[in-house]
């Protein structure tokens, strides 16, 4: 289902908290982080599994990314074009490595619906993830969400809030009234 | 608000199975694993035919870990 509500205008977000059991049966809390429930698309058209394939996933809400980054593997599979003409280097907290930049649909799934965002930048790097750092590596950043919603993190009670923000623009009646 | 596929996730506390691999979840169910995550998507996507499942990668360890990206 597509969204277009009010319920949408105003999102409310768990952190993602997992609890997994060890083999001697011993609960291990992992660190409750801000991850929303994503779809990516190459275009905002219905998903085609040939040209339009579509890819839902978990991803972490990241204010410290200047664009959203989604690993070589799902962009493939995204069918996302990699054009040599828009590689740039990129820095995280740890390294710098060569990113290509493109764009992607975004969609985010909040209870049984989808809100479509749009059409967002994002950063696929060169070099393929190793092992099993693919999936924490998708980062939602802020060109393309941040400007479209005020986003709050509220730490204590690990809840991402999510508002959209309407752009003002004057009504024939403003502009009258300004004369 | 959360779909019934990352409920599902959230409430598998025993993912030992599925270590190191790629799960695709629809409903209440797992339709594909693999390692090899082209794979698992093909499979998924033959299976699920209309709607698109949740993908998630099990990590190898099941221990803590610190982000800093």
């Amino acid at each position: 289902m597509v969204g277009g509500s009010r319920l949408e205008e105003k999102m409310h977000f768990k952190y993602v908290k997992e609890v997994t059991v060890d083999k001697d049966g011993n609960h291990i809390h992992h660190i409750p982080r801000p991850k929303i429930e994503v779809v990516f698309r190459k275009y905002p058209d219905a998903k085609n599994p040939d040209t339009n394939p579509e890819f839902r996933i978990f991803g972490l809400v990241d204010s410290g990314a200047d664009v959203s980054y989604i690993p070589r593997q799902i962009a493939e599979i995204l069918k996302l074009d990699l054009d040599e003409s828009t590689k740039k280097e990129s820095k995280s907290a740890s390294e710098s490595f060569w990113t290509f930049r493109t764009q992607v649909h975004l969609e985010i799934v909040y209870g049984m619906r989808r809100v479509p965002i749009g059409m967002i930048d994002v950063s696929v790097p060169e070099k393929y993830e190793l092992g099993d750092d693919i999936e924490k590596k998708v980062l939602l950043g802020r060109n393309g969400l941040f400007n479209k919603y005020e986003i709050t993190f509220n730490e204590t009670s690990q809840v991402i809030t999510m508002k959209k923000i309407y752009k003002y623009e004057p009504t024939r009646a403003d502009l009258f009234k300004k004369r | 608000m959360s779909s019934a596929e990352s409920q599902f996730l959230m409430s598998m506390k025993n993912k030992d199975e599925y270590r190191g691999k790629w799960i695709a979840i629809l409903d209440n169910k797992i339709i594909a694993e693999g390692k090899d995550l082209q794979q698992v998507y093909k499979e998924a996507m033959e299976k699920s035919k209309v709607r698109t499942p949740l993908f998630k990668q099990v990590p190898e360890k099941d221990t803590e870990e610190t982000l800093i990206l």
